[in-house]
């Protein structure tokens, strides 16, 4: 192609866009079922989508999922929460992008490169839920005319065993992260 | 990024996450025992506890006394005929108060008087344990509503 757009194949491809359309539908039903409290699969689909299409796809899956959890979550409206919940996760999907780049093609599911998922997994999910309870501080602030530093320590350290739920089971997951993305790229080359 | 460099920026977020994580559980469980103690330093614990009912009807159960280390739920079970379902990790989840259940954006919440005015406490009502001469409020309202109305 001589005029290269983002529909042409060097960017997308239909098997890609149903992909990409599926997986975003997926991650939104999974946000939307009850389910154990801070036990989710978007970030996993969101760093893995990042590895795979690049970091603004992964960006955009994750913001758009949390934009739609946002409204019609089980757990209720998240409100002012909403912009950190979607930066969070927009977080998780570009970084999943930048650490495509760096892994060699050819060798994408190695051992290594697990552990190096996990890592930034439990790393990305500690973000989220710093950013996410900075979030619902800005919210108990404005509302209760508390400090935004008092509001903050106090939902961080409240919210401390959901963090550890959150980080721990995201280990879990994105042990497959890696194998996940191998399995993408098959079926979208 | 060379492998090196590489490693040495992941065992560093490694060792970064687990520091992080480990304060902020260090301080809830700090937190945690030091609101149960003080909360436990008298046998027994006065409460005032409202019922809002949505349709206007809101009736206070005012000064009822509970053992204390009693629990939210425990002390409206105590004025109220109370339905619930207990959610693993999170607690008891409140269906109905008084055979008035949940139903479309119309919710149960629980309120708590604070220096702050009231305030919205993000815990299960069974797992939080009540302490002397609080004022709890139950509020049949409408949760589709940002910011959640506070009690009038």
């Amino acid at each position: 192609m001589d005029n290269p757009t983002i529909y042409n194949d060097a960017y997308m491809n239909t098997r890609r866009i149903a992909l990409l359309s599926i997986l975003t539908a997926l991650s939104v039903a999974i946000q939307l079922a009850p389910r154990f409290p801070s036990v989710e699969s978007t970030s996993l689909i969101s760093f893995t989508v990042g590895v795979v299409f690049g970091s603004w796809t992964g960006a955009f899956l994750g913001a758009l999922v949390m934009f739609a959890n946002s409204y019609l979550s089980f757990w209720g409206l998240a409100g002012l929460n909403m912009p950190f919940q979607m930066v969070g996760m927009g977080i998780i999907g570009l970084v999943g992008g930048l650490y495509g780049k760096t892994i060699q093609k050819g060798e994408i599911v190695s051992k290594r490169n697990i552990i190096e998922a996990v890592i930034l997994g439990a790393f990305l999910t500690l973000i989220y839920d710093i950013l996410t309870n900075f979030g619902f501080a800005v919210q108990l602030s404005l509302f209760t005319g508390a400090s935004l530093w008092l509001a903050f320590v106090g939902v961080l350290i409240t919210g401390a065993v959901f963090a550890f739920i959150h980080v721990a089971s995201n280990v879990f997951l994105f042990m497959v992260a890696i194998p996940l993305a191998k399995i993408m790229r098959q079926l979208t080359r | 990024m060379s492998i090196k460099k590489k490693t040495y920026v992941l065992t560093v977020l490694a060792f970064l996450v687990w520091g992080i994580l480990a304060s902020l559980l260090a301080g809830y469980y700090y937190y945690s025992y030091g609101d149960v103690l003080s909360k436990t330093q008298k046998p027994i614990v006065t409460v005032n506890i409202g019922v809002n009912y949505g349709n206007g009807t809101v009736i206070w159960h005012n000064g009822t006394t509970v053992m204390s280390g009693g629990t939210l739920l425990n002390v409206t079970m105590l004025v109220a005929d109370v339905k619930y379902t207990l959610w693993p990790g999170a607690g008891a989840f409140v269906d109905s108060i008084d055979d008035l259940a949940n139903s479309g954006s119309y919710y149960w919440m629980w309120w708590m008087y604070t220096a702050f005015g009231w305030s919205q406490v993000q815990v299960a009502c069974d797992r939080y344990i009540i302490g002397d001469n609080e004022t709890y409020y139950w509020y049949y309202e409408d949760t589709s509503i940002t910011p959640l109305p506070s009690p009038p």
